[in-house]
């Protein structure tokens, strides 16, 4: 590892003014693809700028009205563990309870999954399928982005120098929503994801027909993938096993899979298949759910 | 057996002494050892897997500040440290550079400039082996073997037929028959602690070496021979090992940590990092098998017939024919194996060293011929297993009926053939046999004058074995163990003692250590038969004291007769026993696993794994379980996920933990062990080796489980969703 200077900026324009001073920066939220980088010199920053310790940093908070906000310090461990974000964010819950083990979880942020930009980031299939934007901040001060565009490339962001996530926001989902994630890995922890499936799924009212639908394929192509044609194949229709299970081939179809020594492409192209039709079933099961216990509050 | 029922030490669950050290991190390893004025020594490894070195080029490295010595094969042409004009497999050591900073020797390796031309990479072992493939390592000798057409082969460095009976009488003979090809892979060992390795030279010249290792005198001995100096002008100290599992019976870094050390006049530490121990590593061998098995309508075994390909790396070691027949009888045998070069390091031992890899084809073969007879696996083997009076490969004699009683407890344990499985759960069965080693070892007793006894001993500890001596000591001397104190020798100290490989360990330095307080007992009772006028035969020396049968409250304390003794004519108690060989026998390991499989991802979930071993007598049961387990994860895994993923260029595909998957605990269920007690004729207490047996059995079992649950036998280990879904579809499953 290289000598750098380590700084913890008590205000977001303090982090900006230093990320511009330092143009070879690295931000750090929890470290854990950070510091594994820098001693395998991968990264060779001459400087650290330290976002766990902002103000509001570790708030996870939901107001019906505003939806859900997650500051950039908000750990895997406080969304795992968070009851509120299994009822309303299930993807995201899901995704974040699976990353490395509890030690790498109590640190990892799932700013930093995002910032990260890998393609096999277990919470941005969630975070896309249920329409999450980026805080960002920067010189010319404050935007948003939604997370399905902000990750451009592995490892690339749409961030700007100087810039950087403050948090995340999630819409409050309409009722009778319902999301699930899962992914494929060859040992169940401390793993990272061969495939990964996100699906939301909106129901309308009454009918219960698929009024809205998302599906994110993770770790097949350089950046969590929408499968926009099967979620075509979904939208307005009544959610049957067999049309869940066509839009599913379709997803494999729309996949953009690589092989190497984790996968062939062709095995990761069946994987999204097979698990696009377990997520959807799942998220509408959730949203069946969800819309039932409506109906027992009312 | 004298000692059956009164034991009080030996047959206890006594915790490993230094367990709680190592457990809460106080524990020193090879790695924690600071010398002052100490430099940090870092390999520059080959990129690729074949090349010819044309230049080598030291200056700009050596001018970084910092540096203090480059070393490749041109300054040092007198030893073979260094690769010189060719590298044969990624990872090969290239040069060494020692500065006052790890960062700074990990800046001067990327200075150093090597040109390459890189040479065709010969990966697959049975490709490595036709007449026009490209050799492995330029000019290397090779066996004169020709193929079916008459051509000469290439790349075989050993070759060996086994041929019993006749084969074609024997498939005439057969009411079935299956034939399958088995390949698998190249195995690491992944003990947790890489190596680490730090050498200093003496103000006589002598050089120290601190490593971790699983015998100081192997070490001691591969070092002096690496950089031509006599035997006796090296010491090895081993710190405790954080595992080893067969890869540590040899050096990786200690003499180039060495050399480094006599250049510069300082000491220097060299550490591996987990991709050089993936690279540069000593792991097991991989193989091709291809396997044909015969057997009657009652399951009798009638012939075997096959070809393996060891996977032999660079030196073509791998192991031979003999355990594709091993614990069965089988009359007719026709095998031919081959240890073929390739371009990966040359392999090292892994627990019962060449046994799994041709386990999952003898156990494979045995499993489809009873599916297909309608034979239960388990009936299977008890009809072919052998019993007492035969010999185990190897020619040790099998003294009594270890393999049925051992697949039978086991099988009752895992409630084989009564558990209710559910769909696409299956089970499965496999079975190995091991002979343990015994080799040079020794024990040296001394016993304080206030009675707490101190034992040397230069056999390392890897699972316990100093903690098994202090049992024995215990019993023979009726000390509690927590007055005994075991320490390992260095070369310096203690005689010759061979490695902690081999189930050697508590085997031999168990009897040592047996040997050894036994004397110390004769001196203890004749002291006491003096002090208390009573003839010897009269005393019981248990609990502290030495005490006359029949006459209570009649006794000594152990403590005044050690006191007395420091100052008699005859001097201190003690006792010591050096020895070389102790006839051994086989020990046989069960595995049964249940698995559930997702027919639609491929996946594997274990479900439950029960593992029973034959030990002749567990000198303590705790340890015997924990070997037994360690054993069994390491060999399911092999069978389930683990496993060098090469490259076509021959480079390592998944040189970390990440991509060579080996399992977390979240992976493995809680895992039943059982321990067969026959006590044999040798070995302390009747003890057998417990080390390596149980890491045979696992991966075999694991495809057996998988092929119970969804009707496909997957051929290749690791047997990975990969592998399992296109074996479905092979068959026609639904995805």
């Amino acid at each position: 590892m290289n000598a750098f200077e380590y700084f913890a900026p008590k205000t977001i324009k303090e982090a900006v003014a230093l990320l511009l001073a330092h143009p070879n920066a690295r931000v750090l939220a929890g470290g854990t693809d950070a510091l594994v980088r820098m001693k395998g010199r991968v990264w060779t920053p001459d400087a650290l700028v330290d976002i766990a310790q902002l103000p509001e940093a570790k708030t996870l908070s939901f107001d019906a009205k505003r939806g859900l906000t997650l500051g950039a310090g908000v750990t895997m461990r406080q969304v795992e563990l968070s009851a509120l974000m299994h009822q309303r964010y299930a993807a995201v819950a899901m995704g974040a309870s699976v990353v490395g083990s509890v030690q790498i979880r109590n640190l990892a942020t799932v700013v930093g999954n995002v910032c990260n930009a890998s393609p096999s980031a277990d919470t941005a299939p969630g975070l896309i399928a249920l329409g999450a934007k980026v805080r960002i901040a920067g010189p010319n001060g404050r935007r948003s982005m939604l997370v399905e565009n902000f990750m451009t490339g592995p490892g690339k962001t749409a961030l700007n120098p100087g810039e950087l996530v403050t948090g995340i926001e999630i819409p409050t989902p309409a009722p009778r929503t319902g999301s699930a994630y899962v992914r494929h890995t060859p040992r169940s922890a401390m793993d990272i994801a061969v495939v990964g499936v996100a699906a939301s799924v909106m129901l309308a009212p009454r009918t219960g027909l698929c009024q809205a639908v998302r599906i994110v394929l993770g770790a097949v192509a350089p950046t969590p993938l929408r499968a926009r044609g099967a979620e075509e194949m979904l939208v307005g229709q009544k959610l049957s096993p067999d049309l869940i299970r066509a839009a599913a081939e379709r997803a494999a179809a729309e996949a953009r899979p690589i092989s190497d020594v984790r996968a062939s492409a062709e095995f990761r192209r069946h994987l999204v298949g097979v698990l696009t039709a377990r997520m959807v079933q799942a998220a509408y099961e959730d949203a069946q759910q969800g819309a039932r216990a409506k109906r027992r509050a009312a | 057996m004298a000692h059956d029922v009164s034991l009080k030490s030996v047959g206890q669950r006594t915790p490993k002494l230094n367990g709680p050290d190592i457990v809460t991190g106080r524990m020193l390893y090879a790695d924690d050892i600071q010398l002052p004025g100490m430099l940090y020594g870092r390999l520059l490894r080959s990129p690729h897997a074949h090349a010819r070195i044309l230049r080598i080029d030291v200056s700009k490295a050596r001018k970084l500040p910092g540096v203090v010595d480059v070393v490749s094969a041109q300054e040092v042409p007198h030893l073979s440290l260094f690769a010189a004009q060719e590298v044969c497999y990624e990872g090969e050591k290239v040069a060494a550079v020692a500065a006052i900073d790890p960062d700074i020797a990990e800046d001067a390796l990327a200075l150093i400039r090597v040109d390459y031309e890189v040479l065709p990479a010969v990966v697959d072992p049975v490709a490595a082996m036709a007449f026009d493939a490209p050799e492995a390592k330029l000019g290397a000798p090779a066996e004169d073997v020709k193929d079916e057409t008459g051509r000469a082969r290439h790349n075989v460095a050993s070759h060996r037929t086994l041929v019993e009976g006749d084969v074609a009488q024997g498939f005439a003979e057969a009411d079935a028959v299956v034939e399958y090809a088995y390949r698998t892979p190249f195995w690491h060992q992944t003990y947790l602690e890489p190596n680490a390795a730090t050498a200093r030279v003496e103000p006589d010249g002598r050089i120290t070496v601190w490593t971790s290792g699983q015998g100081s005198f192997n070490l001691r001995d591969a070092i002096a021979g690496a950089l031509k100096l006599p035997q006796g002008r090296v010491r090895v100290i081993l710190a405790e090992m954080g595992g080893g599992f067969g890869a540590k019976n040899g050096i990786f870094i200690e003499a180039e940590a060495a050399l480094l050390a006599q250049r510069t006049g300082r000491p220097v530490k060299v550490v591996m990092s987990r991709e050089d121990e993936f690279k540069g590593g000593r792991p097991a061998p991989g193989c091709c098998i291809r396997l044909k098995t015969g057997a009657k309508k009652d399951g009798t075994l009638t012939a075997v017939e096959g070809t393996l390909v060891w996977d032999g790396g660079v030196s073509g070691r791998g192991g031979g024919p003999d355990r594709l027949v091993d614990m069965y009888r089988v009359p007719n045998v026709k095998l031919e194996s081959f240890g073929v070069r390739t371009n990966k390091p040359a392999p090292g031992a892994y627990r019962a060293p060449g046994t799994a890899q041709v386990a999952v084809a003898r156990e494979c073969n045995i499993d489809a011929l009873a599916r297909k007879l309608g034979i239960d696996p388990v009936e299977m083997r008890l009809k072919n297993a052998k019993g007492a009076g035969d010999r185990a490969t190897g020619g040790a004699p099998i003294a009594g009926d270890w393999i049925r009683q051992t697949i039978r407890a086991t099988a009752e344990k895992a409630q084989w053939g009564k558990r209710p499985l559910k769909p696409n759960q299956g089970m499965g069965i496999a079975c190995g046999e091991w002979t343990n080693a015994s080799g040079a070892t020794n024990a040296f007793i001394a016993m304080a004058g206030d009675g707490s006894v101190s034992v040397l001993t230069g056999q390392v500890d890897i699972t316990g074995v100093h903690t098994a001596m202090a049992q024995i000591v215990s019993e023979e001397l009726g000390v509690p163990v927590e007055k005994i104190t075991v320490r390992l020798g260095d070369t310096d100290t203690v005689p010759y003692t061979s490695l902690s490989a081999g189930s050697k360990a508590a085997y031999s330095a168990g009897t040592a250590a047996l040997e050894a307080a036994r004397m110390a007992r004769a001196r203890i009772l004749k002291l006491a038969s003096e002090k208390l006028e009573v003839p010897e035969a009269d005393l019981v020396l248990a609990d502290e004291q030495v005490q006359v049968v029949g006459a209570p409250g009649k006794s000594i304390r152990l403590s005044e007769l050690a006191q007395a003794a420091i100052g008699s004519i005859e001097g201190p108690i003690s006792g010591q026993w050096v020895l070389g060989r102790i006839p051994t026998y086989p020990s046989y390991s069960v595995a049964i696993v249940t698995v559930e499989v997702d027919p639609g991802t491929g996946q594997v979930r274990l479900i439950d794994l029960v593992a029973g071993q034959d030990v002749g007598r567990a000198l303590n049961p705790m340890l015997v379980e924990g070997q037994i387990e360690g054993g069994a994860v390491q060999a399911v895994a092999y069978g389930w996920m683990e496993g060098y993923s090469y490259l076509p260029d021959g480079r390592v595909g998944n040189p970390n933990l990440l991509d060579y998957a080996i399992p977390t605990a979240m992976d493995i269920p809680p895992i039943t062990t059982v321990i067969v007690e026959e006590a044999c004729a040798h070995g302390p207490y009747g003890a057998k080796g417990v080390g390596e047996p149980p890491i045979i059995p696992g991966a075999a079992a694991m495809a057996n489980a998988v092929c119970d649950a969804v009707g496909v036998r997957v051929t290749e280990i690791p047997v990975t969703p990969e592998r399992v879904r296109r074996a479905l579809d092979e068959k026609g499953g639904r995805p």
